[in-house]
């Protein structure tokens, strides 16, 4: 700690004698916050060591910048995140640890005057763990991974079957310049909190950005409330520091001091450690831009999305215009739960089929990254209505080996062999789940939209 | 503009008495230094003090003539708010597709300052001697603060009492995503959580409270100008109408944050002691000091505590000007399945294909029936509440719908009043799902109903109801092409992911 010294005169004038309760809120503040950055716990090296960097993943850097001790599981067996205020259950933790350790550290140190040496490398530690955040989150939005455009399937679903978080991701979704926009906003921030003097402007807006985002994510289960609302307070505890002045020189229009804690880099251990430092964010935020880049720019344009493509020439929205089964044509149905009311082919190898059939939603929020299309969830995850299928195609054969994609249905497994007669209809025959023998009739509708028409132009739709 | 800042002291002869005790105080630190603007100040004043205070003042008739035939025993929130959400002035008016949703739509923003140059080159003309002005910049920033103090508050409080944005209603829970415009979404995905709503709504009360202290007004001013910006770039993304109030608001929050912001600056980033000297003006005479304390405080009760008020009662009481008001019949609330479709005593099999035969059917909660067939329907465009609009011109139909809508007069004659609201239910959606308001005659057991969509109101069905049983309804009359049909309805206990939420036991739908 000795290695860091203040310039000048400024040394002097900063050791002031601190008040008690100042120096019992620092060594309470310190503890605190020391417990959500320093990776206590073990469950993050399990994470950093099973990295495969020959393969890296933008999602991988992402868990290990979003790094929050969770002594107390942040995520069920399922993978569904502890949701409302639940997910504070390890800020209970940190709040009795740092009691009990100021109490100790305060009986311990009692002659201490004020601490202000290790305010500022707390102050410096909090300003590179917020920077790192808001650069993964910034580059996760700043190229469309985390808020990926809707599937033709998830258009295709009904309002009220859509959990909260899900309409809240996809109607931010269908603008991707606004997502971006977003990411760009937040890595705006981390920069100005990178820059010493500018660190009140970027947490500033980082209060306000983020307060905004916690607040969505506890109205709307999006899961990650306890993370967003730390984010919050580190940038509270940036902003803190500057409140004083500001408050002298517009509310009590005083003259208002200058900050005057500005470090004295003579000492060469201190030079080799900034420079680590900068060295360290620099690189990650070549592997944040490097990882969702590529992510970006292969496959259908986010991890979350399957990677293998589609039926050649058979992506849309397909009516069912008949549905035999052991030889009975089934009419139209709305409340059958055999009867397949509509199918979606997307570009990718996902097809979804309408019926009306229960579904047991898959409650995860579907941000891992995983390797196989089929486990890639996040077109169906928070949402019923639909049915989602991965299918493998055997070109030779023309056959369709189908799996259901939903963890909860996955032994539903059906191969459909298929026809295009003509561009716009698709014949699949075959046997499905309980093993009756189907034939489907299937007619591509091309009609516009009121999503895409718009409401500048008057429109029949 | 950089230069533009006044934070000197006041002019020499400015007696003692007129500085507040601030000032003494500072003044013991720092001596007064008499400056004069320099020549470049003066200008870029002429020209943006006009700018602004012309951006500030209602300049066109309809505002006055609603202000003075104002009824005081009548008086809902609607009279506040258009009182705070007036236009700034409009040069022209470009009726194309582009000059009212577009980039053109700024046209008027431009113009004013176009003018304001010219005005501010005229007055530099003809003003050789002014030094300096300290005093018409106060006024100037008083008149905009207030202004946009009062204009956050108004667009906070929709939303505080939520109403600017209301919760699905079951027709929508029952639409695909992709049946509804981009706007539809954005203002509903807001609308899905009451308690965001209200969130949102405190984070435009809170920037329009601060600007009402002078010393607290900058940073109003700034958080204003963050968060209308932010719904700026949102209603370009989302195509939703109001993107150009919303910069007029930005303009106005940069231009109060203006004159603090270098000083922030100075004392953040380049670190250096600062002293902040605001011009505050003079009030020597009684009446002076009276007078500024009458406006003040008058104007901020009318439009702070009275309006929340008035808000708040249009909220409770049924002057929701998103959604209707009459009560539906009770218990019909919900989603109903048509076992049965007879047109002219021929039976019809459920098919999706056939634009007569119903698919389904929705009760609301309130006097609201739809049903879903394949039908198109020329689209309902008002989506809440927004300036979808060619002021004065009604006979522009293809841009013109906001004159449509007319809650509030039917309100305020105690008339229904359902037919005048936005048609929030129909704006903005696929014609596959008609909405009809309905009257219920209850002994009689008569529908009497009309297409909501205002491109469709002369459609009208007269239907009689049975309630044979629980869960079941018939409707027997004549549909809206004339046909007789009789319909029976079976009630399907739905329930929906996003009502029950992601924290709920029950997770199969």
């Amino acid at each position: 700690m000795s290695i860091l010294k203040f310039k000048g005169e400024t040394a002097k004038e900063a050791v002031n004698i601190w008040k008690l309760w100042k120096r019992n809120l620092f060594r309470f503040l310190f503890i605190f916050l020391l417990f959500f950055i320093v990776p206590i716990d073990w469950k993050f090296y399990r994470q950093l060591f099973s990295i495969d960097w020959t393969n890296l993943q933008f999602y991988h850097l992402l868990s290990l910048a979003r790094y929050q001790p969770a002594f107390f599981p942040l995520i069920d067996e399922e993978g569904v995140p502890v949701l409302g205020i639940a997910s504070y259950a390890n800020w209970l933790l940190g709040i009795g640890v740092a009691l009990i350790g100021g109490t100790i550290w305060a009986m311990l140190d009692r002659k201490r005057e004020e601490y202000t040496v290790l305010y500022y490398w707390l102050w410096l530690l909090v300003r590179y763990r917020l920077a790192i955040a808001l650069l993964s989150y910034g580059f996760y939005k700043l190229f469309v991974q985390q808020i990926p455009y809707p599937s033709l399937s998830n258009l295709f679903t009904n309002y009220g079957d859509f959990y909260a978080w899900k309409i809240y991701f996809q109607t931010t979704g269908i603008s991707p310049i606004y997502v971006s926009f977003l990411g760009f906003v937040e890595i705006f921030a981390a920069l100005l909190i990178l820059n010493r003097k500018t660190v009140t402007w970027g947490a500033g807006l980082v209060i306000g950005f983020l307060g905004n985002v916690a607040a969505a994510n506890g109205f709307y289960d999006i899961g990650e409330l306890s993370f967003s609302t730390l984010l919050v307070i580190f940038s509270v505890f940036l902003f803190a520091q500057d409140v004083p002045r500001l408050y002298n020189l517009l509310i009590k229009e005083k003259l208002a001091k200058a900050n005057t804690r500005v470090p004295d880099y003579g000492d060469k251990t201190l030079v080799r450690l900034r420079m680590a430092a900068k060295l360290v964010v620099g690189v990650l935020v070549v592997l944040f831009a490097y990882t969702a880049y590529s992510s970006w720019s292969s496959g259908f344009g986010s991890y979350k999305l399957p990677q293998q493509a589609g039926l050649p020439g058979a992506a849309g929205f397909y009516k069912v215009n008949s549905f035999i089964i052991n030889r009975d044509t089934l009419p139209y149905a709305a409340q059958d739960s055999t009867r397949w009311q509509d199918v979606i082919f997307e570009k990718w190898s996902t097809l979804s089929i309408k019926v009306n059939k229960p579904v047991q939603i898959d409650r995860t929020s579907a941000d891992e990254w995983q390797e196989k299309d089929i486990d890639r969830n996040y077109e169906l995850a928070g949402f019923s209505g639909r049915h989602y299928y991965h299918y493998d195609i055997d070109a030779v054969n023309h056959k369709l080996h189908l799996q259901n994609k939903n963890r909860h249905h996955r032994k539903e497994k059906l191969s459909l062999t298929y026809l295009q007669p003509n561009d716009s209809t698709l014949v699949l025959t075959g046997v499905n789940a309980s093993n009756d023998s189907i034939k489907v009739a299937l007619q591509r509708i091309n009609k516009p939209y009121m999503l895409f028409e718009g409401r500048r132009k008057a429109a029949r739709l | 503009m950089a230069n533009l800042n006044i934070d000197k002291e006041p002019k020499p002869n400015v007696p003692v008495h007129d500085v507040t005790p601030h000032h003494e105080n500072s003044r013991e630190m720092q001596p007064a230094l008499a400056q004069n603007w320099t020549f470049a100040q003066k200008t870029i004043f002429r020209i943006v003090g006009v700018y602004l205070f012309l951006l500030c003042i209602p300049s066109y008739y309809n505002f006055y003539a609603h202000l003075f035939n104002l009824k005081l025993d009548k008086l809902t929130y609607h009279d506040f708010q258009s009182v705070v959400a007036f236009w700034p002035p409009q040069l022209v008016l470009i009726e194309s597709e582009e000059g009212v949703f577009g980039i053109l739509n700024y046209v008027n923003l431009v113009l004013l300052f176009l003018v304001s140059i010219v005005i501010g080159f005229v007055w530099t003309f003809f003003d050789k001697k002014s030094k300096v002005y300290d005093k018409l910049y106060y006024w100037v920033s008083v008149i905009v603060r207030y202004r946009l103090a009062f204009g956050m508050v108004g667009w906070g409080l929709k939303k505080a009492f939520p109403m600017q944005m209301v919760y699905p209603t079951v027709g929508m829970l029952n639409t695909p995503f992709i049946d509804m415009a981009e706007k539809k979404l954005y203002w509903s995905h807001v609308g899905v959580s009451f308690w965001y709503t209200v969130f949102l709504g405190f984070a435009e009360i809170i920037p329009g409270l601060l600007l009402l202290y002078r010393k607290t007004a900058s940073l109003g001013g700034a958080l204003a100008a963050v968060v209308c910006f932010n719904i700026v770039l949102a209603n370009h993304a989302f195509d939703a109408g109001v993107a150009v109030p919303a910069a007029y608001f930005t303009i106005l929050g940069v231009f109060v944050a203006w004159n603090d912001l270098p000083r922030i600056w100075k004392l953040l980033v380049k670190e250096e002691d600062v002293l902040l000297q605001r011009y505050y003006p003079a009030f020597s005479k009684g009446w002076q000091k009276g007078l500024r304390l009458t406006l003040k405080w008058g104007s901020i009760f009318i439009f702070v505590p009275l309006a929340a008020s008035f808000w708040g009662y249009g909220f409770f009481y049924g002057n929701n000007y998103n959604l209707p008001s009459t009560p539906g019949i009770a218990g019909l609330k919900g989603y109903y399945e048509v076992t049965l479709f007879e047109k002219n005593g021929e039976p019809i099999a459920y098919n999706p294909d056939d634009s007569l035969r119903w698919q389904d059917v929705i009760f609301e909660e309130w006097s609201t029936l739809s049903f879903k067939t394949k039908r198109t329907a020329l689209v309902d465009r008002m989506i809440g509440y927004s300036p979808l609009r060619v002021k004065g011109d009604k006979t522009n139909k293809e841009l013109n719908q906001v004159d449509t809508q007319d809650s509030d007069e039917l309100f305020k004659s105690s008339r229904n009043r359902d037919l005048g609201v936005t048609r929030w239910e129909v704006g903005g959606m696929a014609g596959n799902r008609s909405y009809f308001f309905y009257e219920a005659d209850t002994v009689r057991k008569v529908l009497k109903l009309q297409n909501k969509n205002k491109n469709h109101q002369s459609e009208r069905m007269i239907l009689r109801y049975e309630l044979p049983e629980p869960g079941k309804v018939a409707l027997i009359g004549t549909n809206q092409y004339g046909d007789a049909i009789r319909v029976l309805l079976k009630k399907v206990e739905k329930r929906y992911p996003l009502v029950e939420g992601r924290q709920s036991e029950i997770a199969q739908f």
